[in-house]
């Protein structure tokens, strides 16, 4: 047993120290080791997206950072996305259906973060490419799309990103089904940071 | 009197028939006239203990009956037919 | 989307889209899934898989492993009891006979697949437990892979299992060995008098590939085998009480001492009841005397778990110019993996059922190979028939200069008509699906002009599902607010739980947030089985029907009382008690619970259902692709889902159902196949195997038509399973309206289109419709 390492670091905006192994990932620590079972382990290789985190803003899969490298970084998971209430795609995503079983829930949700936070009105393409990296195998991602849209647009009417008085939608999940152009990627589209 | 379906590969103890039209008034009592009315159904039907061959099921139209005692009416048809691996299924 | 009326009545909740009452929990990251388990004291656990795909196990040491630091116990096939019977275990869902469902756990002597657990270890910490897997040495003698079905029904094929005899179609037993499991047979008419009759006969060849359910929740157990012999065990399962069974039989231990609490489960789709690591992490447990908790890795899934069956099928049908099929023969060739069970039964009745056929041959066959063994996997054998046989319909459409919606609708089932075993469908709803696939406005658009190498065609294809009942039991309980408990056993797996609570509070006039629904455990709900073949809300949700009659019915004489009437001088309805003949005297149902205690006590009330009749589902899928001539590419443009779904109950949820799989069955076509290299499966991850994601799909429209079930309340029926029927055929046929070219195997990968195409210099042209007989 090799070791353990001391790491510091900020998590959800509270100080955090915790020990553990040098090979130990990010996703493992969080889980197991802090509680913060949010964050879910869909694949361990970085390929389906359950356990994305954003980290000093960026959104990363926790299972291809060593827990070792937080160490004096900032981490928000799941648990730190609603304050005050709940975050506008959390509440969007409850409207419109935009999840099933919600094992990889909170990835988008998070990833969505990510993307709202670079860009305010994203269009479908590009809320398609930054959620690419995220696989959903219950909705066939058309309600998860349609909440992320939905959000961006309330975030910007109401000018805040934080709150999350909504107002009631009686046919919340009623978006219609318009007819969609190819979701064929053109270029020169704008593509999701590492 | 009720009809029954037989299972394909049962049509040679049968004379070729599918379907048969079998007096009885429930289950038990069309089975019984069905094995008295044709020799070699009954191995092909059931076990030595009598429960019937685990492959099969039985179906009054579109109900699977595991009681035998049910009541078949006058043009009712029970189905036998082989249980369907996979999936949650009427048989 | 609008969901229209088609039985007259006026719904207050059922038809409206209420927030899923588990949804805050889901979104903020508390809900507990399986692997969220923390318990004092616990233990990790590791299994040690096989890398042969088929070998003899000659030693398994143990010593190094069992000195490494942390490891407090290990278990292999010897600490499980030996199951030499013929004892079939029933999982609600499918049935495996025991001796190999214990070898599924733990191989013995011998395996029979790569993956398949050889050994496991608990451990204090998981890199502990890793570390003492990698410790445990076994030596293997390798033995002759089979890994085709094909060629595992030669003849000389090496044997997989020495006492595995063919299951004829009478039901005898072949004399030889093989690895045929079972042979099944359905007839009716006169097969080559039909094919005489006929204007155009068409035969075709399929092959589908091995495909994962890709659930994004791995398969995980925490057991704790307490000293005085209860075991709890909580995990990721469809069904708390299938588990239970499957762990009372493989432990030999009795149902009532073991608990099986069921968590929030990732997705299932089928291949999450199956039983896998609950009995190792049991043993482990009673060995350690400590909870041991254990979660596979994504490449332990593709490998250790069931997928879906690949299949080799051979269609062919006769019509005559007017479009009435006449006669029909398939061949039908599933593959299940290292022990017997594949779901050819239900892919041979689902790929005829749909039409009238009066003549027709099916030949059956469950075959072992030295794969994974499957499981059910969403409308298990059904897509992989369906695209076979409407595919070659649509050749038939094609070779008469038909529309592929009017053949069907001229052939398509009806009320009456029956399925290939005799029994007649009850109410359904095809034709009405079909008439509305033909009026859709994506039907009648025109598709896109060819753009540079870039060419479009569209596909339709239809299937459908039968709609289960089996068991379900609810219970009501009642608090002092009001409220309703509502206890179900229908583990939730999309969902279900606010439907579920719709239907009570529709019957009791509450709302929806009024109604708690909680799934509970085995020690605290009635026997239910497994949530799969689209029964939850059809047949859960039929007891909870029942259940609300049943509270009506004890709360009417607690009303009765309050309003110092006669029992039977009480009405319900609306939510509240009164009088038949003075109305003005009146209590609400939330009033006359809050004085429960007042009336006599509480009040429990439940509702069982145990057989209903069936409730089919149809479903018809337009899609529109884009084919790239130059690379084979294939995308899709346009997709519209059409079912019949009974009755929404909560329409967002079935649009759900409908568009996930829809998405599966996209990826079945275009991506998704386990690779094989002498039994050894070379893309055990998500980049190699290759699931859907937002960017491969477009938004995917859906039509919701209601014709209501025979059986159950509001003519739901329920809806899971039918929307990954159409959707391999759909595509398919779309590529060949764009390409002229018909692609045959699966998946239709870039490099299969390609060839296809006339890549790589392969010729197309003798690979197109229209031959006649």
């Amino acid at each position: 047993m090799s070791t353990k390492v001391i790491v510091e670091t900020t998590i959800n905006g509270v100080p955090e120290t915790f020990v553990c192994e040098p090979r130990q990932t990010l996703l493992e620590v969080l889980r197991e080791e802090l509680g913060l079972t949010g964050t879910k382990e869909g694949c361990g290789n970085g390929n389906c997206g359950a356990c994305c985190v954003l980290l000093d803003g960026r959104p990363v899969n926790s299972c291809l950072v060593l827990a070792v490298e937080a160490q004096g970084r900032e981490i928000v998971t799941i648990e730190g996305l609603a304050a005050d209430g709940l975050h506008p795609l959390q509440q969007a995503f409850l409207e419109h259906g935009a999840l099933q079983c919600g094992a990889c829930t909170p990835g988008f949700l998070v990833s969505a973060k990510a993307l709202l936070d670079a860009h305010p009105r994203p269009t479908e393409q590009q809320a398609r490419r930054w959620l690419a990296g995220n696989l959903c195998r219950c909705t066939g991602y058309d309600k998860i799309i349609r909440a992320v849209l939905d959000a961006a647009e309330r975030m910007q009417a109401d000018g805040s990103a934080g709150e999350a008085a909504l107002a009631d939608k009686a046919e919340a999940g009623a978006t219609g089904n318009a007819p969609q152009s190819s979701s064929r990627p053109t270029a020169g589209e704008e593509v999701r940071p590492a | 009197m009720p009809k029954v379906w037989l299972p394909s590969p049962m049509r040679d103890v049968t004379g070729g028939q599918h379907t048969l039209d079998i007096p009885g008034k429930t289950v038990r009592e069309v089975l019984a006239n069905l094995m008295a009315r044709y020799p070699g159904a009954r191995e092909r039907l059931l076990r030595e203990d009598g429960r019937l061959q685990p492959h099969l099921v039985l179906l009054a139209g579109d109900v699977q009956v595991d009681d035998w005692e049910t009541p078949l009416e006058p043009g009712s048809e029970l189905v036998i037919t082989a249980a369907l691996g996979g999936g949650c299924r009427p048989a | 989307m609008k969901v229209t009326e088609k039985n007259g009545h006026e719904y207050r909740v059922i038809g409206t889209r209420p927030i899923r009452h588990d949804g805050v929990d889901k979104v903020t990251g508390r809900a507990q899934f399986g692997a969220d388990v923390r318990l004092p004291g616990m233990l990790y656990g590791q299994v040690v898989r096989s890398p042969y795909p088929h070998a003899r196990i000659k030693s398994i040491d143990t010593r190094r492993a069992q000195e490494h630091p942390g490891v407090r116990a290990i278990i292999t096939a010897a600490d499980m009891p030996a199951l030499d019977t013929d004892a079939v275990a029933e999982l609600g869902e499918g049935a495996i006979e025991l001796k190999y469902a214990s070898q599924l756990i733990m191989a013995r002597d011998k395996v029979v697949y790569q993956g398949q657990p050889v050994a496991a270890v608990a451990a204090t910490t998981r890199q502990a437990a890793r570390d003492a897997a990698r410790l445990i040495e076994v030596e293997y003698e390798p033995l002759p892979v089979v890994e085709d079905a094909l060629a595992a029904m030669d003849p000389g094929a090496p044997l997989i299992h020495a006492d595995l005899y063919t299951v004829t179609p009478g039901g005898g037993k072949a004399e030889q060995p093989s690895n045929v499991a079972k042979h099944i047979q359905y007839e009716r008419g006169d097969l080559e008098a039909g094919f005489a009759e006929a204007d155009v006969v068409i035969e075709r060849e399929f092959r589908t590939a091995m495909v994962h359910q890709g659930y994004i929740e791995p398969q995980n157990a925490t057991a704790s085998w307490e000293a005085d012999g209860r075991l709890t065990v909580w995990t990721s399962t469809q069904g708390a009480f299938s588990a239970r069974e499957q762990l009372a039989q493989l432990l030999q231990i009795p149902a009532g001492r073991i608990r099986v609490i069921p968590m929030e489960v990732g997705g299932g789709f089928g291949g999450k009841i199956q039983v896998y690591l609950e009995p190792i992490a049991a043993l482990l447990s009673r060995k350690a005397g400590r909870p041991v908790k254990m979660w596979m890795s994504r490449a332990e899934v593709f490998t250790g778990t069931g997928p879906g069956s690949p299949t080799y099928i051979r269609c062919k049908l006769g019509a005559k110019r007017s479009g009435a099929l006449v006669a029909a023969q398939l061949y039908m060739v599933y593959d299940a993996g290292a022990f017997p069970g594949a779901p050819v039964g239900a892919g041979a009745v689902t790929a005829l059922s749909p039409y009238r056929v009066p003549n027709f041959r099916i030949d059956g066959y469950d075959v072992v190979t030295n794969k994974p063994r499957v499981q059910s996997y969403r409308a298990p054998g059904a897509p992989q028939a369906a695209f076979a046989v409407e595919t070659v319909l649509d050749e038939i459409a094609e070779s008469l200069g038909m529309d592929p919606v009017e053949l069907r609708l001229k052939n398509a089932s009806a009320e009456g008509d029956r399925l290939v075993y005799g029994t007649p469908f009850n109410r359904i709803g095809f034709r009405e699906v079909l008439e509305a696939v033909r009026d859709h406005p994506h039907y009648n658009a025109p598709l896109p002009e060819r753009r540079g190498p870039y060419a479009f065609g569209r596909g339709v294809a239809a299937g459908f599902w039968f709609g289960g009942s089996l068991t379900s039991t609810v219970q009501l309980t009642f608090n002092p607010d009001g409220t309703v408990n509502l206890i179900t056993g229908s583990v939730d797996l999309s969902g279900s739980r606010a439907s579920l609570a719709m239907i009570v509070a529709e019957e009791l006039g509450l709302e929806p947030h009024e109604v708690k629904p909680i799934v509970a455990d085995t020690d605290t709900v009635g026997y239910t089985d497994v949530t799969g073949g689209s029964r939850t809300t059809y047949a859960t949700g039929t007891a909870c029907w029942r259940a609300c009659q049943d509270a009506i019915a004890q709360l009417k004489v607690r009303a009765a009382q309050l309003l110092e009437a006669d029992p039977d001088a009480v009405t319900f309805g609306g939510g509240e008690f009164w009088l038949w003949e003075e109305p003005q005297y009146r209590i609400s149902l939330k009033e006359v619970v809050a004085n429960l205690q007042k009336t006599g006590g509480p009040i429990v009330a439940k509702g069982i259902v145990n057989k209903l009749k069936m409730a089919p589902a149809f479903g018809a899928h337009i899609v529109d692709v884009g084919v790239d001539l130059e690379t084979g590419k294939v995308d899709i443009v346009r997709y519209t889902a059409v079912q019949d779904v009974g009755k929404a109950i909560h329409p967002t949820a079935v649009e759900g159902q409908l568009q996930g799989g829809a998405a599966q069955g996209i990826g079945w076509a275009l991506f998704e196949g386990y690779v094989f290299d002498g039994g050894v499966m070379r893309n055990p991850n998500f980049l190699d195997y290759r699931l859907p994601t937002a960017l491969d799909l477009p938004m995917i429209d859906t039509v919701l038509v209601e014709v209501p079930a025979s059986d159950g309340p509001y003519g739901v029926r329920g809806v899971g399973e039918t929307p990954i029927v159409p959707p391999i055929a759909a595509v398919a046929n779309a590529i060949a309206r764009a390409t002229g070219v018909r692609i045959r195997e699966l998946p239709m990968s870039p490099e299969r289109v390609w060839r296809a195409l006339g890549g790589a210099d392969q010729p197309a042209s003798d690979d197109q419709a229209g031959e006649t007989g």
